[in-house]
């Protein structure tokens, strides 16, 4: 606790020194000169925040995606107050935030964010103290205005001219024919003369019904096509788009993210995690949802794949598929950006993959019939294999490195029920990380190692499966969960938050778990998620 | 191969006298029980529980059967290699329900039980009548436990099958493993009937 508490506090200076120590959120025994002074609260809490409103927009999704962002830290505590209120407690243009007000609600700080040419202003107010204390500008590209309507008027005119042009061109043939038709059949019409002119007047209207008929005949034809071909192409240029909006919509909301991070950095000392994404297993599809269960949708399309992790890029994925009609299972890595995917390696079986801290290497399992090992293949040459373990014929996988690569945890039956081993990356030195009692039936497996290295978190089973963690320095295990069935944690980079499939809710969901306040969250709405893996920080949305 | 026909072959000679051992002992046991509690309700060796010991016999005469079905197959074999290209008999419907029969697993385990053994003794004989038969042997597991080492035991479940049938003579590249996990049950439920339904490993004749 206080270790985290030393690196969490933001540094403090010489006007702290006069709080005292044990009612302020910093330790003043670190003083250095020339070091920006910290946001005093009282420790052990979390500090009550006030975003104020973005701007005039209905709706503001930035202030209520900080708000959320801000709440699901765990390290925070917004207060929502409502629109009327808030405009009571904005300062005066030109003037400073009146303190007290905020300060009889007890907020240790303001967020006020506004939107510049470029992206937000975000600056923090420090309550207690009565000033600014850190303020930055975040450049998001703002999300283009939709292109629909001006695109079809663009189409629609240039189908126009090309209609009139070709009309013009019909009406020249026709008018050929019909001045053809006008002539009389007679060089020298000795007959009557009202004869003469009857019969002038009937080849007259024919030629005219003939044009009026190829006319309409034309138009009647042109008609549905040329919708058809407007239709098409807008639609086409619409989705596109669309596309365009979606995917910077995206990005915006990430950009969002980072300013909630840098923000919660600014009052703890910890950056945040909501700029982040968790993949996961649903359906036999690989799908992805932001931090704060936004946008989640499907990576892979049909057939069956399981046990998604991520590159250190947060760019590309790793997970197991199965190839049809009994032929194994292969390691697939797909870009997110462009949903381009790249088959490592050959048949057989092939799962549980996870990438090294490089992203050079990939440590995954391979089973035989002599059993199911660990292997590390070079991800630019898969023809390079090195076995890790040598199970004599049982199961081992689900590897998981340590923060330095140094090591590997993962899970082996080697003593008949499986369990989590521990082993130095190039596989020697294996050692068991859970202890049990031989004889008697125990199971663990699914193994994360912790972000900070501290420890890793499992699932076992005791009757049914919940998830637990042990440390690794003194081995002592702390069971996380326990209502419904929990299993397959991974670890957040802030090394607090895990997700994991539960049934707390009926169905199997993704969940978000605070492994220090017992915090629940659901974060996936289809029935079935699974095998859930957290990112790093997307430093690139 | 004749080698480990020979070894299985002593190995399952042996066990007549470890089971008249286990009567033995169990008289014996029985015998001391008396001694001890000369008060009890009902004559003790009435409740010898002689199912294990039939269900051995029955696997012994399996093999014996298995036995002289192979070696059966392989005189048929030779004889046809003399005479000259073997013509293929056609697979029956009855042998076709023979190879597809499930075998099932306890619970985390990949050994093979009595009637496991039994279904695959059935299996063999087929497998060394047609020698162009190749098959693929599915392992399942029930939904319980993380779905990775669900994997990894479905596989060690259709291995176990392989390496059995493989000591009862045939050739291991007929026959290929695969492994599903939990990822297809062939019931669906959380009972533990169901459960006992998916683990499982399946058979099918792909040529």
């Amino acid at each position: 606790m206080m270790h985290r508490f030393l690196t969490a506090a933001i540094v403090a200076g010489v006007a702290a020194a006069a709080v005292s120590s044990t009612a302020c959120g910093q330790d003043t025994t670190q003083v250095r000169p020339g070091v920006r002074l910290g946001l005093s609260y009282p420790r052990g809490t979390t500090p009550k925040v006030v975003v104020m409103p973005v701007d005039s927009t209905p709706g503001d999704s930035v202030r209520t995606i900080i708000q959320r962002d801000l709440d699901y830290s765990d390290r925070v505590t917004p207060l929502v107050l409502d629109d009327a209120t808030l405009a009571g407690m904005a300062p005066l243009p030109g003037k400073d935030y009146n303190y007290s007000l905020f300060a009889n609600l007890g907020v240790a700080a303001i967020i006020q964010a506004k939107k510049t040419a470029t992206g937000y202003s975000v600056a923090l107010y420090d309550v207690g103290a009565g000033r600014r204390l850190e303020g930055r500008d975040f450049r998001i590209a703002p999300i283009p205005a939709s292109r629909d309507a001006i695109l079809v008027d663009s189409i629609t005119a240039a189908t126009t001219m090309r209609e009139k042009a070709l009309r013009d061109s019909l009406y020249r043939t026709l008018k050929t024919r019909a001045d053809i038709m006008r002539r009389p059949r007679i060089a020298r019409d000795t007959r009557p003369r009202r004869f003469v002119v009857r019969d002038s007047l009937r080849r007259d209207s024919a030629a005219v019904a003939y044009m009026k008929r190829g006319v309409t005949r034309w138009e009647d034809d042109r008609r549905d096509s040329v919708t058809a071909s407007v239709t098409s192409t807008a639609t086409r240029l619409a989705r596109q788009d669309s596309a365009n909006r979606t995917a910077s919509a995206d990005a915006q909301r990430m950009g969002v993210h980072h300013i909630s991070d840098e923000v919660e950095r600014w009052i703890t000392g910890k950056t945040g995690i909501a700029a982040t994404r968790i993949a996961y297993s649903q359906g036999g599809v690989i799908r992805i949802v932001d931090s704060d269960g936004a946008n989640d949708r499907a990576l892979t399309r049909g057939g069956l794949a399981m046990s998604p992790a991520w590159h250190p890029s947060g760019e590309k994925l790793i997970y197991s598929k199965f190839i049809a009609a009994g032929g194994g299972t292969q390691l697939e890595e797909a870009e997110l950006a462009t949903g381009r995917t790249r088959t490592i390696g050959g048949g057989g079986l092939n799962i549980t993959p996870v990438y090294s801290h490089d992203g050079q290497y990939v440590v995954y399992a391979s089973g035989s019939e002599s059993g199911t090992d660990l292997m590390m293949v070079n991800v630019q040459d898969p023809t390079v294999v090195q076995r890790l373990t040598f199970g004599r014929g049982s199961d081992n996988g689900s590897p998981t490195l340590s923060p330095d690569g140094r090591q590997i945890a993962f899970f082996s039956s080697r003593s008949r029920y499986p369990q989590i081993y521990t082993m130095d990356a190039d596989g020697t030195n294996v050692q068991l990380l859970t202890p049990f009692t031989p004889g008697v039936r125990s199971y663990r497996a699914a193994p994360d190692w912790s972000p900070d290295g501290r420890a890793v978190a499992y699932e076992q089973q005791n009757g049914d499966f919940q998830v637990w963690m042990i440390n690794i320095r003194d081995k002592e295990a702390r069971k996380l969960t326990s209502e419904g069935e929990n299993e397959g944690p991974s670890w957040a980079p802030d090394g607090r938050h895990l997700s994991l499939s539960s049934t707390r809710g009926g169905s199997k969901q993704i969940w978000v778990l605070d492994t220090e306040s017992g915090r629940f969250r659901q974060l996936t709405r289809y029935a079935g998620a699974r095998l859930s893996a957290w990112s790093s920080m997307i430093t690139n949305p | 191969m004749s080698g480990r026909t020979r070894s299985l072959t002593v190995k399952y000679n042996m066990l007549p006298k470890a089971r008249v051992l286990g009567i033995a002992l169990v008289v014996a046991a029985v015998a001391a029980g008396c001694a001890k509690k000369p008060a009890a309700t009902r004559p003790a060796p009435r409740r010898i529980n002689t199912d294990s010991l039939v269900r051995e016999q029955a696997r012994l005469d399996s093999i014996a059967r298995a036995d002289a079905a192979r070696s059966a197959a392989a005189s048929a074999a030779a004889a046809a290699a003399a005479a000259g290209p073997a013509t293929a008999a056609p697979v029956t419907s009855t042998e076709r329900i023979t190879m597809a029969t499930t075998i099932y697993f306890d619970l985390d385990e990949s050994s093979l039980g009595d009637e496991s053994r039994a279904a695959l003794e059935a299996k063999a004989p087929i497998l060394l009548r047609h020698p162009g038969m190749r098959i693929r042997i599915t392992g399942h597991a029930d939904a319980r436990g993380s779905d990775e080492y669900n994997l990894a035991l479905g596989l060690r479940r259709a291995a176990e099958a392989k390496r059995y049938l493989a000591a009862l003579g045939i050739d291991e590249s007929r026959m290929e493993i695969v492994t599903m996990g939990e990822e297809k049950p062939a019931v669906q439920g959380n009972t533990e009937e169901a459960y006992a339904l998916n683990r499982r490993a399946e058979f099918e004749i792909i040529s």
